[in-house]
Protein backbone atom coordinates (compact mmCIF):
# COMPACT_ATOMS: atom_id res chain seq x y z
CA UNK A 1 0.00 0.00 0.00
CA UNK A 2 1.24 3.54 -0.97
CA UNK A 3 2.49 5.51 2.13
CA UNK A 4 0.19 8.09 1.07
CA UNK A 5 -3.27 5.63 1.61
CA UNK A 6 -1.75 4.16 4.49
CA UNK A 7 -1.60 7.63 6.27
CA UNK A 8 -5.19 8.06 4.80
CA UNK A 9 -6.17 5.03 6.96
CA UNK A 10 -4.23 6.38 9.87
CA UNK A 11 -5.67 9.49 10.10
CA UNK A 12 -9.00 7.95 10.36
CA UNK A 13 -10.16 9.08 7.05
CA UNK A 14 -8.55 12.41 6.87
CA UNK A 15 -6.02 12.72 3.56
CA UNK A 16 -2.65 14.20 4.15
CA UNK A 17 -3.38 17.17 2.22
CA UNK A 18 -2.46 20.79 0.97
CA UNK A 19 1.78 20.60 0.90
CA UNK A 20 1.63 23.93 -1.17
CA UNK A 21 1.73 26.11 1.64
CA UNK A 22 1.19 30.01 0.90
CA UNK A 23 4.27 31.74 2.84
CA UNK A 24 3.40 35.35 1.82
CA UNK A 25 1.95 37.12 -1.16
CA UNK A 26 3.33 40.41 -1.88
CA UNK A 27 0.97 43.20 -4.17
CA UNK A 28 2.12 46.04 -5.74
CA UNK A 29 0.01 48.88 -7.44
CA UNK A 30 2.34 51.73 -6.97
CA UNK A 31 5.82 52.13 -8.17
CA UNK A 32 7.68 50.33 -6.45
CA UNK A 33 11.63 49.61 -6.22
CA UNK A 34 12.16 46.75 -3.97
CA UNK A 35 10.07 43.55 -3.28
CA UNK A 36 11.93 41.73 -0.10
CA UNK A 37 10.38 38.70 0.88
CA UNK A 38 11.91 38.58 4.46
CA UNK A 39 10.10 34.93 5.64
CA UNK A 40 10.84 31.30 3.86
CA UNK A 41 9.22 29.38 6.63
CA UNK A 42 10.44 26.58 8.07
CA UNK A 43 11.76 22.80 6.82
CA UNK A 44 11.30 23.26 3.32
CA UNK A 45 13.32 21.99 0.78
CA UNK A 46 11.74 23.55 -2.20
CA UNK A 47 9.41 26.55 -2.35
CA UNK A 48 7.85 27.63 -5.29
CA UNK A 49 7.02 31.43 -6.61
CA UNK A 50 4.33 32.66 -8.86
CA UNK A 51 4.68 36.02 -10.68
CA UNK A 52 1.79 37.54 -12.04
CA UNK A 53 0.94 40.49 -14.06
CA UNK A 54 4.24 41.95 -14.07
CA UNK A 55 4.75 45.72 -15.23
CA UNK A 56 7.94 47.33 -15.33
CA UNK A 57 8.03 51.10 -15.45
CA UNK A 58 11.20 51.08 -17.16
CA UNK A 59 10.91 49.78 -20.64
CA UNK A 60 13.88 47.07 -21.81
CA UNK A 61 14.90 46.70 -18.05
CA UNK A 62 15.38 43.15 -16.48
CA UNK A 63 13.80 41.33 -13.59
CA UNK A 64 16.44 40.75 -11.25
CA UNK A 65 16.65 38.32 -7.67
CA UNK A 66 19.18 38.29 -5.22
CA UNK A 67 19.27 36.69 -1.66
CA UNK A 68 19.33 37.69 1.47
CA UNK A 69 21.60 35.87 4.03
CA UNK A 70 20.88 37.16 7.92
CA UNK A 71 19.18 39.95 6.34
CA UNK A 72 21.76 41.00 4.39
CA UNK A 73 21.07 41.16 0.45
CA UNK A 74 24.15 39.26 -1.39
CA UNK A 75 26.23 40.97 -4.23
CA UNK A 76 29.25 38.89 -4.23
CA UNK A 77 30.82 39.35 -8.16
CA UNK A 78 30.27 35.95 -8.78
CA UNK A 79 27.58 34.76 -6.23
CA UNK A 80 25.32 33.62 -9.12
CA UNK A 81 25.11 31.90 -12.08
CA UNK A 82 22.65 31.76 -14.92
CA UNK A 83 21.44 29.57 -17.85
CA UNK A 84 18.55 30.23 -19.56
CA UNK A 85 17.12 29.70 -23.06
CA UNK A 86 14.49 32.98 -25.10
CA UNK A 87 12.49 32.26 -27.37
CA UNK A 88 10.52 34.92 -29.46
CA UNK A 89 7.28 35.03 -31.54
CA UNK A 90 9.45 36.00 -34.18
CA UNK A 91 11.03 32.81 -34.51
CA UNK A 92 14.14 33.88 -33.11
CA UNK A 93 15.85 32.64 -29.41
CA UNK A 94 18.99 33.66 -27.88
CA UNK A 95 20.64 31.73 -24.65
CA UNK A 96 21.26 33.84 -22.32
CA UNK A 97 24.10 32.60 -19.63
CA UNK A 98 27.22 33.45 -17.46
CA UNK A 99 28.41 31.42 -14.64
CA UNK A 100 29.77 33.60 -12.44
CA UNK A 101 27.57 37.07 -11.92
CA UNK A 102 26.41 39.29 -8.93
CA UNK A 103 22.65 38.85 -9.60
CA UNK A 104 19.94 36.51 -10.63
CA UNK A 105 18.33 37.67 -14.13
CA UNK A 106 14.95 35.94 -13.91
CA UNK A 107 12.89 37.78 -17.13
CA UNK A 108 14.97 39.43 -19.40
CA UNK A 109 14.31 43.34 -21.40
CA UNK A 110 10.42 43.22 -20.63
CA UNK A 111 8.51 45.98 -21.98
CA UNK A 112 6.35 48.80 -20.01
CA UNK A 113 4.30 50.02 -22.42
CA UNK A 114 0.57 49.47 -22.18
CA UNK A 115 -0.39 45.69 -21.67
CA UNK A 116 3.17 44.93 -21.93
CA UNK A 117 3.59 42.18 -19.07
CA UNK A 118 5.38 39.72 -17.57
CA UNK A 119 4.40 36.39 -15.83
CA UNK A 120 6.28 33.54 -14.64
CA UNK A 121 6.91 30.87 -12.00
CA UNK A 122 10.24 29.61 -10.48
CA UNK A 123 11.00 26.45 -7.88
CA UNK A 124 13.91 27.09 -5.95
CA UNK A 125 15.91 24.53 -3.86
CA UNK A 126 18.00 24.07 -1.03
CA UNK A 127 17.50 27.72 0.44
CA UNK A 128 17.20 26.48 4.12
CA UNK A 129 20.28 24.25 4.10
CA UNK A 130 23.39 25.71 5.34
CA UNK A 131 25.27 23.20 3.89
CA UNK A 132 24.24 23.47 -0.26
CA UNK A 133 24.25 25.89 -2.75
CA UNK A 134 20.65 27.86 -3.22
CA UNK A 135 19.61 26.38 -7.51
CA UNK A 136 16.50 27.82 -9.00
CA UNK A 137 14.28 26.93 -12.07
CA UNK A 138 12.82 29.31 -14.22
CA UNK A 139 9.57 29.89 -16.52
CA UNK A 140 8.53 32.81 -17.75
CA UNK A 141 5.88 34.10 -20.33
CA UNK A 142 5.93 37.97 -21.46
CA UNK A 143 6.59 40.87 -24.25
CA UNK A 144 9.95 41.75 -24.57
CA UNK A 145 10.50 45.53 -25.42
CA UNK A 146 10.57 44.83 -29.09
CA UNK A 147 6.83 43.93 -28.12
CA UNK A 148 7.58 40.42 -29.13
CA UNK A 149 5.39 37.58 -27.36
CA UNK A 150 8.43 35.56 -25.53
CA UNK A 151 9.18 33.05 -23.38
CA UNK A 152 12.06 31.59 -21.06
CA UNK A 153 13.10 28.62 -19.32
CA UNK A 154 16.15 27.49 -17.80
CA UNK A 155 17.93 27.64 -14.44
CA UNK A 156 20.03 29.73 -12.09
CA UNK A 157 22.30 29.34 -8.97
CA UNK A 158 23.00 31.08 -5.67
CA UNK A 159 26.53 29.51 -4.95
CA UNK A 160 27.34 29.58 -1.70
CA UNK A 161 26.30 27.37 1.13
CA UNK A 162 24.16 29.69 2.96
CA UNK A 163 20.51 29.69 4.97
CA UNK A 164 18.88 32.55 3.20
CA UNK A 165 16.56 34.32 5.29
CA UNK A 166 14.92 36.16 1.89
CA UNK A 167 15.03 36.87 -1.57
CA UNK A 168 14.77 40.11 -3.53
CA UNK A 169 12.89 41.14 -6.73
CA UNK A 170 13.91 44.27 -8.49
CA UNK A 171 15.12 45.92 -11.64
CA UNK A 172 18.10 46.72 -13.75
CA UNK A 173 16.97 49.54 -14.03
CA UNK A 174 14.13 51.63 -12.94
CA UNK A 175 10.92 50.40 -10.50
CA UNK A 176 8.14 47.93 -10.60
CA UNK A 177 4.30 49.33 -11.03
CA UNK A 178 2.57 46.35 -10.42
CA UNK A 179 2.73 42.56 -9.63
CA UNK A 180 1.37 40.02 -7.26
CA UNK A 181 4.48 37.69 -6.06
CA UNK A 182 3.83 34.82 -4.26
CA UNK A 183 5.97 32.43 -2.07
CA UNK A 184 4.72 29.11 -1.20
CA UNK A 185 6.95 26.06 0.32
CA UNK A 186 6.30 22.70 -0.54
CA UNK A 187 5.81 20.63 2.87
CA UNK A 188 7.72 17.07 3.25
CA UNK A 189 10.05 18.37 0.59
CA UNK B 1 -11.70 20.32 -0.07
CA UNK B 2 -9.30 18.71 -2.36
CA UNK B 3 -5.57 19.62 -1.49
CA UNK B 4 -3.20 21.06 -3.61
CA UNK B 5 -0.13 18.75 -3.68
CA UNK B 6 -0.53 15.90 -1.57
CA UNK B 7 2.53 14.20 -0.22
CA UNK B 8 2.79 10.57 -0.77
CA UNK B 9 6.15 9.12 -0.18
CA UNK B 10 9.93 9.92 0.51
CA UNK B 11 12.92 7.59 -0.57
CA UNK B 12 16.42 8.23 -0.17
CA UNK B 13 19.41 5.91 -1.57
CA UNK B 14 22.81 6.11 0.03
CA UNK B 15 25.82 4.61 -2.17
CA UNK B 16 23.06 3.08 -4.67
CA UNK B 17 23.51 2.45 -8.32
CA UNK B 18 19.89 2.62 -9.15
CA UNK B 19 17.08 4.17 -6.73
CA UNK B 20 13.62 2.51 -7.31
CA UNK B 21 10.75 4.40 -5.62
CA UNK B 22 8.00 1.59 -5.42
CA UNK B 23 3.96 1.83 -4.96
CA UNK B 24 3.35 5.48 -5.11
CA UNK B 25 1.09 6.00 -8.11
CA UNK B 26 -2.34 4.67 -7.82
CA UNK B 27 -5.85 5.08 -9.25
CA UNK B 28 -6.20 8.73 -6.75
CA UNK B 29 -4.26 10.87 -8.93
CA UNK B 30 -3.84 11.16 -12.65
CA UNK B 31 -0.63 13.61 -12.73
CA UNK B 32 2.26 13.27 -10.33
CA UNK B 33 5.14 15.56 -9.32
CA UNK B 34 8.24 14.44 -7.78
CA UNK B 35 11.29 16.72 -6.33
CA UNK B 36 14.98 15.30 -6.81
CA UNK B 37 16.10 17.53 -3.70
CA UNK B 38 19.43 15.60 -3.66
CA UNK B 39 21.48 13.79 -5.99
CA UNK B 40 25.56 13.40 -6.13
CA UNK B 41 27.88 11.08 -6.89
CA UNK B 42 31.57 10.74 -7.59
CA UNK B 43 31.77 9.87 -11.73
CA UNK B 44 30.18 12.24 -13.97
CA UNK B 45 26.85 11.40 -15.57
CA UNK B 46 23.42 12.11 -16.36
CA UNK B 47 20.83 10.48 -14.50
CA UNK B 48 17.46 9.58 -15.76
CA UNK B 49 14.10 7.72 -14.46
CA UNK B 50 12.53 3.78 -15.70
CA UNK B 51 9.43 3.22 -14.51
CA UNK B 52 8.26 0.65 -12.45
CA UNK B 53 5.19 -2.14 -13.81
CA UNK B 54 2.36 -3.56 -12.11
CA UNK B 55 4.25 -6.19 -10.58
CA UNK B 56 7.18 -3.52 -9.15
CA UNK B 57 9.82 -4.83 -11.86
CA UNK B 58 11.78 -2.14 -13.60
CA UNK B 59 10.66 -1.82 -17.36
CA UNK B 60 14.29 -2.08 -19.04
CA UNK B 61 12.92 -2.33 -22.41
CA UNK B 62 13.88 0.08 -25.33
CA UNK B 63 9.94 2.10 -24.98
CA UNK B 64 11.11 4.83 -23.82
CA UNK B 65 11.62 8.49 -25.96
CA UNK B 66 13.24 11.39 -24.48
CA UNK B 67 14.46 15.16 -25.30
CA UNK B 68 15.98 17.72 -24.01
CA UNK B 69 17.86 21.16 -23.51
CA UNK B 70 21.00 21.22 -21.43
CA UNK B 71 21.41 24.70 -20.90
CA UNK B 72 24.80 25.66 -19.81
CA UNK B 73 26.11 28.43 -18.02
CA UNK B 74 29.81 28.24 -19.65
CA UNK B 75 28.98 27.19 -23.00
CA UNK B 76 26.84 26.94 -25.48
CA UNK B 77 23.50 24.70 -24.70
CA UNK B 78 23.00 21.35 -25.87
CA UNK B 79 20.37 19.48 -27.45
CA UNK B 80 20.07 15.76 -26.61
CA UNK B 81 17.67 13.04 -27.61
CA UNK B 82 16.78 9.59 -28.39
CA UNK B 83 13.98 7.22 -29.63
CA UNK B 84 13.23 3.70 -28.43
CA UNK B 85 15.70 3.67 -25.64
CA UNK B 86 15.97 1.81 -22.38
CA UNK B 87 15.60 4.96 -20.31
CA UNK B 88 14.33 8.85 -19.83
CA UNK B 89 17.88 10.79 -19.55
CA UNK B 90 17.92 14.50 -18.05
CA UNK B 91 17.04 13.94 -14.63
CA UNK B 92 20.28 15.32 -12.94
CA UNK B 93 23.92 14.92 -13.39
CA UNK B 94 26.59 15.28 -10.74
CA UNK B 95 30.53 14.46 -10.96
CA UNK B 96 30.84 15.30 -7.30
CA UNK B 97 29.98 14.31 -3.77
CA UNK B 98 30.18 17.42 -2.43
CA UNK B 99 26.31 18.33 -1.03
CA UNK B 100 26.91 22.43 -2.09
CA UNK B 101 26.60 21.21 -5.27
CA UNK B 102 23.80 19.00 -4.94
CA UNK B 103 20.81 19.00 -7.66
CA UNK B 104 17.39 20.32 -7.38
CA UNK B 105 14.70 19.27 -9.84
CA UNK B 106 10.84 19.22 -10.53
CA UNK B 107 9.20 17.02 -12.48
CA UNK B 108 5.37 15.94 -13.83
CA UNK B 109 4.22 12.40 -14.34
CA UNK B 110 1.10 12.02 -16.61
CA UNK B 111 -1.85 9.01 -16.40
CA UNK B 112 1.10 6.22 -14.83
CA UNK B 113 -1.94 4.55 -13.21
CA UNK B 114 -3.94 4.35 -16.92
CA UNK B 115 -3.19 1.05 -18.35
CA UNK B 116 -5.04 1.95 -21.57
CA UNK B 117 -2.48 5.27 -21.69
CA UNK B 118 1.16 5.40 -22.33
CA UNK B 119 2.90 7.40 -19.09
CA UNK B 120 4.07 11.02 -20.31
CA UNK B 121 6.61 12.95 -18.12
CA UNK B 122 8.28 16.36 -17.82
CA UNK B 123 10.49 18.00 -15.91
CA UNK B 124 13.15 20.71 -14.85
CA UNK B 125 16.44 20.46 -12.91
CA UNK B 126 19.09 22.97 -11.60
CA UNK B 127 22.15 21.24 -11.55
CA UNK B 128 26.22 22.97 -10.25
CA UNK B 129 28.75 21.50 -13.06
CA UNK B 130 31.55 21.35 -10.39
CA UNK B 131 34.06 23.89 -11.63
CA UNK B 132 32.27 25.39 -14.51
CA UNK B 133 28.95 26.49 -13.13
CA UNK B 134 25.33 26.35 -12.89
CA UNK B 135 23.14 23.93 -15.92
CA UNK B 136 19.83 23.76 -16.73
CA UNK B 137 17.70 20.68 -17.94
CA UNK B 138 14.70 21.03 -19.43
CA UNK B 139 13.18 17.66 -20.16
CA UNK B 140 10.27 15.27 -21.58
CA UNK B 141 9.62 11.97 -21.97
CA UNK B 142 7.26 9.05 -22.72
CA UNK B 143 6.90 5.47 -22.23
CA UNK B 144 5.25 4.15 -25.24
CA UNK B 145 3.48 1.25 -23.76
CA UNK B 146 0.25 0.92 -22.84
CA UNK B 147 -0.14 -0.20 -19.26
CA UNK B 148 -0.23 0.23 -15.29
CA UNK B 149 2.69 1.85 -13.69
CA UNK B 150 3.16 1.66 -9.86
CA UNK B 151 6.66 3.66 -9.60
CA UNK B 152 10.18 4.72 -11.06
CA UNK B 153 13.64 4.37 -10.79
CA UNK B 154 16.58 6.62 -10.52
CA UNK B 155 18.77 5.08 -13.21
CA UNK B 156 22.49 5.65 -13.76
CA UNK B 157 24.75 3.86 -16.09
CA UNK B 158 26.16 2.17 -12.79
CA UNK B 159 28.13 4.04 -10.58
CA UNK B 160 26.74 4.83 -7.42
CA UNK B 161 25.41 8.12 -5.92
CA UNK B 162 22.93 9.21 -2.82
CA UNK B 163 19.22 10.56 -3.99
CA UNK B 164 16.78 11.83 -1.95
CA UNK B 165 13.13 11.33 -3.86
CA UNK B 166 9.63 13.03 -2.84
CA UNK B 167 6.66 12.45 -4.28
CA UNK B 168 2.95 13.88 -4.47
CA UNK B 169 -0.06 13.73 -5.66
CA UNK B 170 -1.43 16.65 -8.11
CA UNK B 171 -5.36 17.33 -6.75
Amino acid sequence: MPIGQAKFGLLGGVADLGKLELIETQTITSSTALIDFEDLGTGYNVHFITVNNFHSATDSQDLNLRVLVGGSVQTGASDYGRAFNVNYSNGTNSQDKDPTLDRLRLIPEIGAFGREHANGYFYMYNALDSSKYTFFNQHSTFLSRDPFYATTFGAGSYQQSNTLSGIRFYMSSGNINETEISLYGIAES
Amino acid sequence: MAGNLEFIKSTTGSSVTSLDVTDCFSADYDVYQFNLVQFDRATADFAGIRFLDSGGTVITANEYDWAHMNMRSYSTFAERRATNNSYIDGLAYSQTTSLDTTTGAVWNIFNPYESSSYTFTKGQSSVMVDGYGVTAFKAIGVHKSAEQITGFQIYTAGTSFNATVKVYGVK
